[in-house]
């Protein structure tokens, strides 16, 4: 389908892309003229285009219609003179269009960098400016034609355009490179859907699939479109390299959303005291430096709070979160449904052997260890002070 | 002689004088003036001319929606349009007849 809009803004079929294609000549050579009235005078020669088509029938191409009525440009000049309008100043009359064109260039180039800065240094407004900067060429790639004919005319597009090594080899490349677009247009699709999926359902995989499916022949139509009407790509350009980010993402991450929670996700959420990440401390047994067990002892942090070995299940059971150690243990009694305390069973530990050899063991000690500890020096500095000098003394009278 | 010359200085009145038999958009103007014999006219002159008019007062615009196609904006002549028309042809009815009495004698 072959649609143009209308000044009013509603969608009108043309007969042929011929017609669009003389009417951008004519459209360019009013450009000066105010844009309403150029609106208005459009709107009659699209009808006068579609009604010499339906006469020409199908050979009604672009050479057909220009030796029915002349080239757009002395059409646009009959047309002008007829209507008294002033006669278009060769010289001048492109210039102000190639201001607005390069404002149209230039703008969702500005928007995207703003876009991109702003993601990276997590600034909200920045990405907000940016879009809207983006936004700023929009309205005026849409007055022009399907072929956005004033930004083609630029300068600096006619020497990109012309930069492009010409050869068999490249146009090989260039042909095999054309031929991949619609590998993209299906890749952009799946990107679209997974970027839809984890933003509202957190990401399956079969959702993924599902939503690709309907995206992929919009995703195709949008793209033979755009080849049609390059103004699309105003639009389409920006889009394909947020695609292109999420593809990226998909490949290093998987599936936005649904990557299995990692270790370390795990010793954020999971309830009780853990050791690296992986070994449950339930109980804590104080022992003094000839290793006696040590009865009645509460531990606090380096900030002065307290130390918690209860975890999920059965940790509201009788002790409480501030009982002295050692508590003992609670568990889970799959049988009766209850909880099951456990008294702190004898233990012997092996306590590091102290670094002077004057101040012996005090009782017998079953297994000294012979080999050092890491850290021999406090050991022997922790035993006569009962309670830490870096516990704050308020901390355990209020418990 | 070019008619076309000629042509000039009337279509105003040639255009009015078609829109007077009934409305009509661009396309039918041109070929209401191709049937009465000017085959000279360009489609261009004809369009250019109704935006003159148009935006000198003497025609109203309206749209018609169109099935296939684009809608198409039909032209009417509105009063003061058809007062210009009888002012323009009684000129030319008198220019006329002044040609006539000077191309007679050749």
């Amino acid at each position: 389908m072959n649609a143009g809009t209308s000044n009013d803004g509603t969608t009108v079929h043309l007969a042929s892309p011929a017609a669009e294609e003389y009417l951008d000549g004519v459209r360019a050579a009013l450009a000066d003229l105010p844009a309403p009235e150029v609106a208005e005078i459009l709107d009659d020669v699209r009808a006068h285009l579609a009604d010499l088509t339906a006469e020409l029938d199908d050979g009604a191409d672009v050479a057909a219609l220009t030796a029915r009525l002349g080239p757009p440009s002395a059409y646009a000049a009959e047309l002008r003179s007829a209507a008294g309008y002033p006669a278009a100043d060769p010289e001048e009359a492109g210039r102000p269009r190639h201001g607005l064109a390069r404002l149209a260039l230039a703008a969702p180039v500005a928007g995207a960098l703003l876009f991109l800065l702003g993601i990276a240094a997590r600034e909200i407004t920045v990405v907000f400016v940016g879009l809207v900067i983006g936004a700023i060429g929009l309205p005026i790639v849409l007055r022009d034609g399907p072929r956005v004919p004033s930004v083609a005319a630029l300068p600096e597009v006619r020497w990109l355009a012309g930069a492009r090594p010409a050869g068999p080899t490249t146009r090989t490349v260039t042909g095999f490179v054309a031929s991949l677009q619609p590998a993209w247009w299906v890749l952009r699709a799946i990107a679209a859907a997974a970027l839809v999926v984890s933003v509202f359902s957190g990401g399956e995989a079969p959702a993924v699939l599902l939503l690709g499916l309907l995206a992929v022949p919009l995703s195709v139509w949008v793209g033979h479109r755009t080849r049609r009407d390059r103004r699309l790509l105003w639009v389409v350009v920006p889009l394909n390299a947020l695609a292109a980010f999420v593809l990226l993402w998909m490949l290093v991450d998987g599936v936005p959303g649904s990557r299995e929670p990692s270790p370390a996700d795990y010793s954020v959420s999971v309830p009780g005291l853990w050791q690296d990440g992986d070994r449950e401390i339930r109980d804590i047994r104080p022992v003094d430096a000839a290793g006696n067990p040590l009865t009645g002892v509460y531990l606090f942090d380096q900030d002065g709070m307290p130390i918690d070995t209860s975890g999920a299940e059965c940790s509201g059971a009788d002790a409480g979160a501030n009982a002295a150690y050692p508590r003992g243990t609670w568990d889970y009694d799959p049988r009766t449904g209850r909880c099951r305390y456990t008294p702190p069973a004898p233990l012997v530990v092996a306590v590091p052997a102290p670094p002077a050899p004057g101040s012996g063991p005090a009782g017998a000690l079953p297994t000294a260890g012979p080999t050092a500890g890491p850290t021999p020096a406090p050991p022997a500095g922790s035993v006569p002070p009962a309670p830490p000098s870096v516990t704050p003394p308020p901390a355990s009278p209020t418990r | 002689m070019d008619t076309s010359q000629l042509l000039k200085g009337v279509l105003d009145l040639a255009v009015l004088a078609v829109l007077d038999r009934g409305d009509g958009y661009g396309y039918e103007v041109v070929r209401g003036l191709r049937a009465a014999g000017l085959q000279e006219v360009g489609d261009a002159s004809v369009y250019g001319t109704l935006r003159r008019l148009y935006n000198a007062g003497l025609l109203t615009s309206y749209v018609v929606p169109s099935e296939e196609g684009p809608h198409r904006k039909y032209y009417s002549l509105n009063a003061p349009g058809r007062d210009r028309l009888h002012e323009m042809a009684k000129t030319w009815r008198a220019f006329a007849e002044t040609m006539e009495g000077l191309v007679a004698v050749a």
